[in-house]
């Protein structure tokens, strides 16, 4: 990757562009918990550089799509997907001209998008139905090359005392790093456990860590 | 074990189960992982953690708070029997669209749209966001714990929610006029308020916290002195300054110091620093990580200054 100076987009700061609208979900993240913009920035930014560079990136769960966009640009292309009909139209908005994007309003249980180099999902698993966990597992290894890599965000279990109300309210299926481990398990042969403490993705005790991120490569089958 | 566990069922006490709860014991069921516990122990803290549960699902307790020290106790987990998790399983038979429109229903309707600058970075390199908004919590976190934060080079505002955050008030002041009116449109509260102006050598008040990022760079080196002195006399007593700048050290040789930047190398900005402060602390950041490792290879440098010295006594 060329190294670039942070001074590097203040010299693009030419004027002309097309203004980001950001929509429901990242300005509520802005006006009440403006460190979480950071935070799932930074875990897409990890995933961007497991991936590499001139991959296709499947992003489930994409909501306005900022990491997606992120993707697009770090990894070459990204699809991303979302049943929110609303956050898709914000990313629609945003992004829709860019060549290396695209945004999908689906269910990604019945979807059946393709097959990528790479499939994202943050913030999603915690909000599948306990039964249906399986069957998005499932989908995730179908829509993968067999060489295609997985990465799975979530919170973690141990430390959902200390979430939120507005996030309490739809964690309906909240995973440690050992049962996620197991359940990838199934469906990969390797599985490789990160966690993170706010923006810092490391490979300490996950009990203390207030986020899973679980990299899962070779599917079976 | 089995009959304590009998008598404290759900159907006796009444709970509703909270779905985490769901989760925790199909995996423990799976994996025997709790079988470790006390069987005494499974069945009292079960029914205490049902109670605090029940709470939970209506309202009553605040798990951040502790409420009581049932879920985060030694294991953190609690045991429910296989009917109770039927019974738990029973209660959330939502899909997972349903779930997620009581979620979005707490968030409100709201849009931003941001301005020019801003705009084009998201398009033109949209990883930036995360290492500005990084050095923002840092500096938040250092700094801005107190009740005045002034921000000196502010742009569009970007960083203000995560440095106001915590504070009572927050300044942010920048001379481009477009960036102001883009910053007052996004994020313009009773509480934060944003001003156009050229801060060099004005006093705004005594704030307890000066941040500026990305800001010494663009300062000429004749105006270096006049810079730290508005910085300085903007700050009372205990005042804490942050300054961040890209690190001379680390610049790509070609583009070392185009765009007639004043690049810093780290002793340089700590020199400077010195001037006006006591006590220098030296971070040093590579993309989204503020850390004291070696400052030769990293990005991008956060200096921190506190205690700060007598105005018209620098060294």
């Amino acid at each position: 990757m060329t190294p670039k100076t942070p001074c590097a987009a203040d010299a693009a700061d030419a004027t002309g562009a097309d203004p980001v609208h950001f929509g429901q979900y990242v300005s509520y993240w802005f006006s009440k918990t403006p460190r979480r913009a950071l935070f799932c920035l930074s875990y897409y930014k990890f995933a961007s550089r497991l991936i590499g560079r001139g991959k296709r990136v499947l992003d489930v769960g994409c909501s306005e799509g900022l990491g997606t966009r992120l993707l697009a640009q770090e990894c070459g292309h990204a699809v991303g997907l979302d049943s929110d009909a609303d956050a898709i139209r914000v990313a629609r908005a945003n992004w829709d001209a860019e060549p290396n994007i695209d945004f999908r309003g689906e269910d990604f249980l019945s979807a059946k998008p393709g097959e990528f180099d790479a499939v994202t999902n943050f913030d999603v698993i915690e909000h599948i139905q306990p039964d249906n966990a399986s069957t998005f597992l499932a989908q995730i290894a179908k829509n993968l090359k067999h060489d295609g890599m997985a990465i799975i965000g979530t919170p973690n279990l141990e430390t959902q005392h200390l979430a939120s109300a507005v996030s309490r309210q739809g964690h309906i299926n909240c995973y440690d790093e050992g049962r996620l481990r197991d359940e990838l398990l199934e469906h990969f042969h390797h599985v490789f456990s990160f966690v993170a403490n706010d923006e810092v993705v490391h490979t300490g005790y996950p009990p203390t860590a207030n986020y899973l991120l679980i990299v899962a490569c070779r599917k079976r089958g | 074990m089995g009959d304590r566990r009998k008598n404290n069922s759900p159907e006796q006490a009444g709970f509703i189960i909270h779905p985490h709860a769901t989760v925790r014991n199909r995996y423990a069921a799976q994996t025997q992982e709790n079988k470790r516990t006390p069987p005494d122990d499974n069945g009292r803290r079960s029914l205490r953690g049902l109670r605090k549960l029940a709470g939970l699902a209506a309202g009553k307790v605040d798990l951040a708070r502790g409420g009581d020290r049932g879920y985060g106790s030694r294991r953190g987990i609690f045991v429910f029997s296989p009917r109770m998790e039927r019974l738990a399983m029973a209660t959330d038979a939502r899909t997972e669209q349903e779930v997620w429109s009581g979620v979005k229903d707490m968030l409100g309707r709201q849009s931003t749209t941001l301005g020019p600058r801003w705009s084009r970075r998201l398009r033109v390199d949209p990883i930036q966001l995360a290492f500005t908004l990084s050095r923002y919590k840092f500096a938040a976190k250092l700094a801005c714990r107190k009740n005045r934060v002034l921000e000196l080079g502010c742009g569009e505002g970007i960083g203000c929610s995560i440095l106001a955050e915590n504070v009572a008030s927050y300044l942010g002041v920048d001379r481009d006029a477009a960036a102001i009116q883009a910053a007052e449109t996004n994020w313009k509260t009773e509480s934060r308020r944003f001003q156009a102006d050229d801060f060099l050598g004005k006093t705004y008040g005594e704030f307890d916290a000066v941040v500026a990022l990305d800001v010494i760079e663009h300062i000429s080196p004749e105006n270096e002195t006049a810079f730290l002195d508005t910085v300085s006399r903007n700050l009372n007593g205990d005042g804490i300054c942050v300054i961040g700048t890209p690190n001379l050290a680390a610049a790509v040789p070609a583009s070392g110091n185009q765009n007639g930047l004043n690049l810093y190398d780290p002793d340089r900005l700590a020199a400077a620093l010195d001037k006006v402060f006591h006590t220098v602390l030296r971070f040093a950041v590579n993309d989204e990580v503020v850390h004291t490792g070696g400052d030769a290879m990293a990005h991008y440098l956060i200096h921190v200054g506190c205690y700060k010295r007598k105005q018209g006594n620098a060294a």
